[in-house]
């Protein structure tokens, strides 16, 4: 009798343990406090990075670009107001409309092992990209720059267009006049230490020990990497434009969202990534709740649409396309599953490249039906792939399906990992994949949705539009741009060759303990994916 | 014994190229492939580019010469390189293998310890009221999810009582040395055990139950020895032989991670790394750890029927 009275109490005591607690997350209705914020002892920022980024080169990765604003850098960085902010170099001169650049190096610009960072360092970079056997995705952003024909031919190692005047002066000619070069593919292109990687092949550059341990020019310096847990790099003294006041920065790795999640709320991060959706909407108020925790709302700067395989005669024609459109009340699906983001007409998210009028396609199931029978709809199952793990995609795709089904189209949804969706672009076995693509920098970087021989473009092929976007993509003023692209958005709007429906928002959770991260993104407003940008990290502090 | 051992060794060798076509044929039927994981992220997306990466990676050559390459480099003692980070196959399962083998084998003590201990009491007691709680416990712990016991432990000893961290294996730059280790660790570990507990104390107990019943121990009984020496140096013994198969089961896993606790709690061990290498595409590190895990399979396996003869004395092998 007495050992299950003790018993007894014992498994009292254990629930007490479980459930003596608060039942939900710990969130604080108090207003915050107004006193001043004290800076920490400990300078300490700690910020999410994605697994897939780790020790990966700066010529293949999209994530790991954090380590090419703070350890590595470009010639001259996007700020995060979208400006151009002279960084390795101090200035730079356009010559010739744009078809020359003079980059002129700081003096004071040094590799963080001392060297002094010259014109070789730049010829090797730019050379780099744009070799095929180091076979960087970004060799795109170097294909504007003079010999990039030959290196990828083969015949030359070397961009003949990129040319030392002196050890500080670096001379960039392009293959023909492109006076936004600057700002749309040089802030991408960023500089690596010859003297520690020209010597090794091209073939085994992105596998070379230098990514695990990166000699850089910026504001910290690589101190430690920890497979599958940390990177850590710590304050350069003697940056050229300032000591910054963060000791160190600890990128914390993670392989998941909710991981993540959990260490935002239990202070073990500052900062979540932008590239995956970690808050939907609906969670946002919830982490907005909690003490300490900030919430920033961005646009993603992407279309969220259906990219329709036009190797299928059944969406030859346009009348089935536009039914499509009309099938799907975009504005009720958003207001129910998606707050924030905003219907899409057509492809760029640049309000200035939208043309006064567009079809808005309101939802009109019957005259979707009436197109559809019109157009002689086969009826078959439609089979849309997509790789998205979160439940936001997938509640708004089983809207959709539901809308489709209502006007007699139906839908299989299939999902598969995202190497599995990437490995189908190329091929004829799938009817269309649910996608969005980042171009929040500039419309030419959703260029390779729409283009003619694109991968992305799905087989979509309009001479028209390949005209004016080289031609927007040569002009330097976006009131002489805007008529280019206005009329690129029309033909899209008529022909979609993809079903666009949204533009997407994204969250971003910021620990209040860290001032300057989470004011830059505010005011940065849009995502720019997949580039260094520069956002006075060397200003940023910890409080307490 | 010695050649009894010998020819196991001997017959794992066939065994192991067989595995190994096996895995490879199942990674090459999985579409996609490296290039096309590196490529599914957001930014530029072009045909030529991915050809030049799969030039540089191999993955433009056949499916079996790919395969016959990996074998060579194999019998040189070369694991290859990952097609993702580009590092030492054999250099990334060495960094993960300590954590792994630290957690697994953390647990895998724990959870031998008090399930043993449990399900002997809970023989000895049977139909008592702690014989029913500590089934119920068993029955919980066989039925709940591992990922589930790891959040629910999240969500109360990590965010509503914020007592243990939510992820990860050090405080980083803190050298907090062991101690630092174990706090981190206690989750996870904790998420594991539960489940192990639970299959030890049903095992020890239905194994113990059998013992007790048998007629040497009745006899025993009926000689006048006194009950605790009946248990321990009659019945114990008996009962551990199905516990030590147990064991030699669990042994692989101490190699090659718990997949999913590793993933909740980002634990940098070989369970995570296998995950990634399955999305990723990373032929040369899912050919690696596989290969490994394959190893320690038949070893472990020689190792339990061996160890069979250390603990029943009726059994010899020829």
């Amino acid at each position: 009798m007495k050992k299950t009275l003790v018993l007894v109490l014992l498994l009292c005591l254990s629930v007490a343990v479980f459930a003596g607690g608060k039942t939900e997350v710990p969130v604080s209705t108090e207003p915050s406090q107004a006193t001043a914020p004290k800076m920490a002892e400990k300078q300490v920022y700690r910020e999410a990075l994605l697994k897939a980024a780790q020790g990966q080169s700066s010529f293949i990765t999209t994530t790991a670009h954090r380590l090419d604003s703070t350890v590595n850098e470009p010639m001259v960085a996007l700020t995060w107001k979208g400006d151009l902010k002279p960084m390795i170099a101090e200035s730079f001169e356009m010559l010739e409309d744009g078809k020359v650049w003079i980059m002129h190096i700081r003096d004071n610009a040094t590799w963080h092992d001392g060297t002094d960072v010259t014109a070789a360092d730049v010829i090797f970079s730019y050379s780099a990209y744009a070799n095929p056997r180091v076979a960087s995705r970004w060799n795109g952003k170097a294909q504007s720059i003079k010999g990039y024909a030959d290196v990828q031919k083969g015949l030359s190692d070397k961009l003949s267009g990129v040319t030392a005047i002196d050890d500080k002066t670096v001379r960039i000619e392009l293959s023909q006049a492109m006076p936004l070069w600057m700002k749309l593919e040089q802030t991408f292109l960023v500089i690596f230490p010859d003297h520690i990687l020209g010597k090794v092949p091209a073939d085994q550059l992105v596998a070379h020990g230098y990514w695990k341990n990166r000699v850089g020019t910026g504001p910290f310096k690589w101190a430690e990497y920890k497979p599958d847990q940390y990177i850590r790099v710590v304050r350069n003294d003697d940056y050229y434009l300032g000591a910054p006041i963060l000791e160190e920065i600890q990128y914390v790795i993670f392989g998941d969202v909710p991981s993540q999640l959990n260490a935002l709320a239990s202070g073990q991060i500052h900062t979540t990534v932008y590239e995956s959706n970690t808050i939907t909407p609906n969670e946002a108020p919830v982490y907005e709740a909690m003490p300490n925790i900030s919430v920033v709302t961005m646009s993603k700067g992407a279309n969220a649409f259906l990219a329709l395989n036009l190797d299928r005669p059944d969406w030859a024609d346009v009348r089935i396309r536009q039914a499509l459109c009309y099938a799907l009340d975009i504005p009720t699906i958003l207001n129910a599953i998606y707050p924030g983001a905003i219907p899409a007409y057509t492809l760029f998210p640049q309000e200035w490249t939208w043309p006064a009028t567009m079809n808005k396609y309101e939802y009109n199931p019957e005259k979707a039906k009436a197109l559809l029978a019109e157009a002689g709809w086969s009826g078959r199952t439609v089979d849309l792939i997509y790789y998205h793990t979160d439940d936001l995609t997938k509640n708004l795709l089983v809207a959709i399906q539901q809308y489709f089904k209502d006007v007699g189209v139906n839908v299989e949804l299939r999902q598969v990992d995202a190497a599995y969706n990437t490995a189908f672009y190329p091929t004829d076995q799938f009817d269309a994949s649910f996608g969005g693509n980042g171009m929040g920098l500039d419309p030419v970087t959703g260029e390779n949705l729409i283009m003619t021989g694109e991968l992305l473009s799905m087989r979509y092929a309009n001479p028209t539009i390949d005209e004016l976007l080289m031609k927007g993509k040569a002009l330097a003023d976006q009131e002489d741009r805007a008529p280019l692209y206005q009329q690129v958005s029309a033909i899209l709007n008529e022909e979609v060759p993809k079903i666009f429906m949204w533009y997407d928002i994204r969250n971003l959770g910021f620990s209040d303990k860290v001032v300057g991260p989470k004011a830059h993104w505010a005011e940065q407003g849009t995502i720019y994916f997949n580039q260094p940008i520069y956002n006075e990290v060397e200003k940023w502090y910890v409080i307490d | 014994m010695l050649r009894y051992t010998i020819r196991r060794i001997l017959i794992a060798i066939p065994m192991l190229l067989v595995i190994t076509i096996i895995i490879f044929s199942l990674a090459k039927l999985l579409p996609g492939d490296a290039v096309s994981a590196i490529m599914s992220g957001e930014g530029d997306i072009n045909a030529e580019s991915m050809r030049q990466m799969r030039e540089n990676l191999g993955l433009n050559d056949t499916a079996f010469v790919q395969y016959i390459k990996w074998l060579f480099r194999l019998l040189t003692g070369d694991l290859g390189t990952s097609h993702i980070t580009f590092t030492k196959v054999s250099e990334m399962i060495g960094v993960r293998l300590g954590p792994t083998i630290l957690l697994m084998g953390t647990s895998l003590v724990v959870s031998i310890l008090i399930g043993v201990t449990l399900g002997i009491i809970s023989a000895m007691k049977q139909y008592s009221i702690l014989d029913n709680i500590l089934t119920v416990f068993a029955f919980l712990g066989r039925s709940v999810p591992v990922f589930f016991v790891g959040m629910f432990l999240i969500y109360y000893l990590a965010l509503i009582n914020p007592v243990f961290p939510t992820n990860g294996m050090v405080s980083i730059g803190a050298n907090g040395g062991f101690k630092d280790v174990l706090w981190h660790m206690f989750l996870p570990a904790l998420s594991l055990s539960v489940l192990r507990i639970a299959e030890f104390l049903r095992y020890s107990r239905a194994s113990m139950l059998e013992v007790l019943n048998s007629d040497y121990v009745w006899t025993a009984r009926s000689k006048g020895i006194k009950e605790r020496n009946v248990i321990v140096k009659h019945a114990l013994r008996n009962a551990l032989i199905p516990i030590v198969t147990l064991i030699g089961l669990n042994i692989p896993v101490l190699f090659s991670g718990a997949m999913i606790i590793e993933q909740v709690f980002q634990w940098p061990g070989l369970g995570s790394a296998f995950n990634n290498a399955i999305t990723q595409r990373d032929y040369p590190l899912l050919m690696g750890l596989c290969f490994i895990s394959s190893i320690i399979v038949l070893l472990s396996n020689l190792v339990t029927d061996l160890a069979y003869a250390f603990v029943d004395p009726r059994i010899r092998y020829q």
